[in-house]
């Protein structure tokens, strides 16, 4: 089977425990506006440019002084990277699932501190009979596997016994709200959350983003949305706003809508720890 | 009397810091001048003389002439300022890579006196025509004449190497001068050999030296006080008697065994003026800690401010590359450290300064409260940081390299990162440099050069289909060719550095043991003895291989647009670069590159190492590069990797910078294939770290971070079958957080010193030439190096 990978690499600790041997595969059914790793939205690829690149590369003008207009790309073969071209690449690479499990192996060396491998993406369960088949043999190799996904599988709790550390990504409890930002509904992800919670730890991860779910009666509504849920198997944790991957919407021709304005303060992440904690929820730090 | 009778502990620290800044006032340094002139002038007095006793007079009537002082801040006499010059070229600032052209010429270092009303033009041309018709210099000049077609584009480049050793004082400091002298003298009275007898005579000359050193000093000390004040005259009252006393008798506490440690590190670097580069002080806590006696912590580490003041040399501290090594185990596995290992650490992390060299040894069960006080050299910004040794891999190394299981634990580190044997090993470090990058273009391009186009080396019928083809077989067979010719080139180096036999250290290098001159090119005076060679190239021939290999999937019936487009510089050719630039890199954990950067590192350091020195025995394999990487890159054309004509080369083993795009996890995976066992005369690698990843909240706990995420599966990986990596230099910062210090150095560094590494070396990062800071920043490279 083949996986298209955007982005690997090791990380300690923020995406699982211990060092970690992180995979990002290419593809999500949502389009967070915040998002860090843009180029892997796309589920075809999203092709980048950087310095160097010639605008006479696209015949059809998508490149103009340097800078990449990706609607004008759309429904295009891009023969732009048929061939290596200075400054211009497609987002991921492709690869055997097999070969993937072998280098994992190859880099337990790596795995200190309880570590291991993490799918991420993109959404990693868009393309589940992949993720299974992954996730099954590295546990045929004794590796501890994490998963972190956005919950929006239907049958998600179908791989947990693959899966060493879950961690399922919580935007918004509103579906409104929830369908207009990121652009699909959040029913499945409640109910996911809900079934899940009573057969496996989760560790769910909330990013605030001011405008959109930071204020305390989102709190409130996140407390409310997760009541139901088996508490002794969640831990929440809140991820403050952040523009790492601000430069990259731009290299893929995307347009960056956050205006700098939704950045979290001190006071709201406590606020919201300690609703939290005050309904009785584990709250941790990565 | 003894120290902390006469001073308070805050008083010996207020001296060192305006020691320091009085040493750091220093814009000219004509000491060095003057120890050659007066060598130059005793010429008539010392004909007819055999070479080591006349080498031991010369020293002796430097001792004896050379203006000696002692500043009001002293609380220890004695100084090297007078054994320097101010030409290291890398803290230089009219340094430039595209004009510098190695150490070759030895009295080129005249042209850089700056003349006035004292050293005048004519002082120094007499001076300067002297050396040049020494013996030494016309052989050597003889040397570089015959190779210059091959050293003047940097195929390869020999030197002479002075300094580059670690003595062992040790016995000095126990015994006293004065016993060592009486051994002596009954070896030349059993002696029956009249070279080794002369030779030992010769020696015993050069101990007696010390002697006279520390009392002109007491002399000095004693006048002094006759007019200071009352607190000055006790100081100097027992400076006086100190004096009188140490390195001639046994040293009885910390403060005597200092003070006797400096005059004889005087001496040493005195008798090679002005070329003492890269002495190391050798496992300084081992050595000093049985005379810290009833010393506290904090007490040891004031007397060590002054110790680290006295290897800083005038205004940019010139005195280069002197190690100072601390920790390690024994040779049964015990962790070595003690108290001066942590007072040691205190004077450093107080004073801050450009020199001396900070090494640390590491093992398996060095204490976490090693790592913990470490973590505040690692996280606090323009903070000097410790190069790293792994004492599990180095023992290995050097057990498969011919060294005694007894010597282990004295293995030190002279210069940048060479493994040698205090007191017994003759390395002959920097012998030899080799360019792999410049012979795989001899092999590319048959012999001619792509930045000149001038035939520099040896030809082969072949057409670029078949250089291509064979590129792998045909560069092995190249660097073979090339490796016999620095060789021999590199041995009539040492044969013309004989000239200048160095009595004084031979007598702490086993000299006195075994009767030779540790330079003798007929008789072995050291106990181990080799000749390093420097290697230079790993990642860029390993990528260019890679990179045809793909070339030759994809194009293989035209072989000349590769050809064509590296001659051009990839100007006419973007696209092929684009090519060649996706092409498996080594360094991002992907077989293919890694295990071919393993075979030509196995390959290349069998060939250097089958090469014997003057005396027989093997060169060393040294995969260091110590900033030369952007000199060599500097005469190396376009690569097949994509790497453009005239970049640098990769640091040491590490990935080309921009290459190796998987971060620091899948660097250390490709850099664990690689067999350190061959790396016998040392290798480089540098880590540039976000200081971000490391998230505790005080510097102790951050050590022990660093200890988990860097060291221990680096250097204490129980998954890696093969040997661990042994050395590692780091700098936890970032490319931004240097170009705001360079951009606003007043704030960010308001003293003046922000330390960075830059390679086996820390310096002031202010007083770098551009091309060197930028080198830094620009290895600092974030995808190579995120966690």
């Amino acid at each position: 089977m083949l996986v298209n990978i955007f982005q690997k690499g090791f990380n300690f600790s923020q995406d699982g425990p211990g060092n970690r041997l992180v995979y990002h595969l290419q593809g999500c059914n949502m389009h967070c506006p915040w998002c860090s790793n843009p180029e892997g939205i796309n589920e075809k690829g999203s092709i980048m440019v950087t310095n160097g690149i010639i605008d006479d590369i696209c015949p059809r003008g998508a490149i103009v002084s340097g800078s990449l207009d990706s609607i004008i790309c759309k429904g295009c073969p891009k023969i732009c990277i048929q061939a290596p071209h200075t400054g211009i690449q497609l987002s991921y690479s492709t690869y055997e699932t097999d070969d993937i499990v072998e280098e994992a192996f190859r880099s337990r060396s790596m795995f200190f501190s309880n570590g291991g491998v993490t799918f991420t993406g993109g959404e990693p369960t868009l393309n589940m009979p992949v993720l299974t088949e992954l996730l099954k043999k590295l546990k045929q190799k004794d590796i501890n596997t994490a998963i972190e996904t956005n919950g929006s599988h239907p049958d998600l709790a179908s791989i947990i016994n693959y899966v060493d550390y879950l961690i399922i990504d919580f935007k918004h409890y509103d579906d409104e709200k929830h369908r207009k930002t990121v652009g699909i509904s959040n029913t499945i992800i409640k109910r996911n959350l809900n079934k899940i919670s009573f057969l496996t730890k989760i560790i769910i991860r909330i990013p605030l983003i001011k405008g959109f779910n930071a204020e305390e009666e989102n709190a409130l509504g996140f407390v409310k949305a997760l009541s139901d849920c088996n508490k002794q198997n969640l831990s929440i944790e809140l991820l403050r706003f952040h523009e790492y991957g601000k430069s990259k919407w731009t290299q893929c021709g995307m347009e960056y809508k956050m205006n700098g304005n939704e950045y979290i303060s001190k006071d709201t992440l406590e606020m919201f720890t300690r609703i939290f904690k005050g309904n009785g929820f584990n709250m941790i730090s990565t | 009397m003894k120290a902390y009778d006469i001073y308070t502990k805050e008083l010996i620290d207020e001296k060192a810091s305006l020691l320091f800044k009085e040493e750091r006032s220093l814009k000219r340094l004509d000491g060095w001048f003057l120890a050659r002139e007066i060598v130059c002038d005793a010429q008539k007095y010392l004909t007819g003389l055999s070479r080591e006793i006349r080498a031991a007079h010369e020293l002796k009537n430097i001792i004896m002439n050379i203006p000696l002082s002692i500043s009001e801040h002293n609380v220890f006499a004695g100084t090297q300022r007078d054994s320097f010059a101010r030409s290291y070229a890398l803290i230089n600032p009219s340094f430039e890579v595209e004009t510098f052209s190695g150490y070759c010429d030895p009295t080129a270092i005249y042209d850089d006196i700056e003349p006035n009303a004292e050293f005048t033009t004519e002082r120094i041309a007499k001076v300067k025509d002297f050396t040049k018709n020494t013996e030494f210099v016309r052989k050597l000049t003889k040397v570089y004449d015959e190779y210059e077609q091959y050293t003047k584009e940097v195929i390869f480049f020999i030197e002479q190497v002075t300094g580059h050793v670690i003595p062992d004082f040790r016995p000095a400091l126990k015994y006293g001068i004065k016993g060592i002298i009486e051994k002596t003298e009954e070896s030349i009275r059993l002696e029956i050999n009249e070279e080794k007898r002369n030779n030992l005579i010769a020696m015993k000359l050069t101990l007696e030296c010390v002697i006279l050193l520390a009392n002109r000093y007491a002399d000095i000390a004693k006048s002094q006080a006759d007019s200071a004040s009352e607190e000055r005259k006790k100081q100097l009252e027992l400076l006086e008697s100190t004096l009188r006393k140490v390195p001639y008798l046994p040293s009885e506490n910390l403060f005597e065994a200092i003070q006797a440690f400096l005059l004889l590190w005087q001496v040493m670097c005195l008798e090679q003026a002005p070329n003492p580069f890269a002495f190391s002080v050798g496992n300084a806590d081992r050595i000093f800690e049985p005379y810290r006696k009833n010393l506290s912590r904090e007490e040891a580490a004031s007397l060590f401010k002054h110790f680290l003041v006295f290897y800083n040399v005038g205004d940019r501290s010139w005195a280069i590359s002197q190690n100072v090594l601390l920790g390690g185990k024994s040779n049964d596995g015990e962790d070595l450290t003690n108290l001066c290992t942590y007072a040691f650490l205190d004077a450093y992390y107080a004073m801050n300064f450009p020199q001396p060299i900070l090494s640390v040894k590491l093992h398996k069960n060095s204490p976490s409260k090693l790592y913990e006080e470490l973590g505040r050299f690692f996280f606090t910004p323009g903070c000097l940081t410790p190069s790293l040794f792994n004492d599990e891999s180095v023992f290995e190394v050097l057990t498969k390299a011919g060294i005694e299981k007894s010597d282990l634990e004295d293995y030190s580190v002279a210069g940048c990162q060479e493994p040698l044997i205090m007191g017994k090993d003759n390395g002959n470090t920097t012998n030899s440099w080799l360019n792999l990058g410049k012979i795989f273009e001899m092999t590319i391009n048959n012999g001619h050069s792509l930045i000149s186009d001038e035939l520099l080396g040896r030809t082969r019928t072949a057409s670029n289909n078949e250089i291509l083809k064979n590129i792998k077989e045909y560069f092995y067979e190249d660097a073979k060719y090339y490796i016999g010719h620095m060789a021999d080139a590199a041995n009539k180096a040492s044969i013309a550095l004989s000239e200048l036999p160095v009595p004084f250290l031979s007598s702490f290098m086993g000299g006195l043991e075994t009767g030779y001159d540790m330079r003798d090119i007929k008789n072995q005076g050291t106990r181990y003895n080799a000749s390093g060679c420097l290697i230079h190239g790993l990642s860029v021939v390993t990528d260019s291989i890679m990179a045809i290999e793909e070339y030759l999937k994809a194009y293989p019936n035209n072989p000349d647009r590769l050809i064509d487009a590296i001659k051009d510089n990839f100007i006419h050719d973007p696209d092929i670069r684009a090519f060649l630039k996706k092409a498996p890199k080594y360094g991002n954990n992907i077989p293919s590159p890694d295990l071919l950067a393993q075979e030509i590192s196995i390959k290349i350091s069998d060939y250097i190492k089958s090469m014997k020195n003057y005396l027989g025995n093997r060169f060393r394999a040294d995969w260091s590069t110590p900033s030369t990487h952007l000199l060599y890159g500097y005469w190396v054309g376009a690569t097949p990797d994509g790497r453009a004509s005239r970049e640098m080369l990769g640091y040491g083993i590490d990935p080309l910078y921009g290459e190796a795009t998987m971060g620091l996890g899948f660097r250390i995976l490709s850099c664990m294939n690689l067999p350190f066992k061959e790396m016998n005369g040392g290798y480089a690698s540098h880590f540039g770290i976000d200081p971000k990843y490391f998230t505790a909240d005080s510097y102790e706990k951050k050590g022990l971070q660093f200890k988990e995420r860097i060291i221990s599966p680096l250097f204490f990986n129980d998954m890696n079958e093969a040997l661990c990596p042994y050395y590692l230099y780091v700098n936890v910062t970032t490319a931004d957080t240097l170009k705001k210090v360079l951009a606003d150095p007043k704030k960010y560094a308001p003293n003046g010193v922000y330390i960075m590494r830059i390679h086996g070396t820390f310096v002031n990062f202010l007083d770098l030439s551009p091309a060197i800071q930028n080198d830094i920043i620009t290895r600092l490279d974030p995808n190579s190096t995120s966690i």
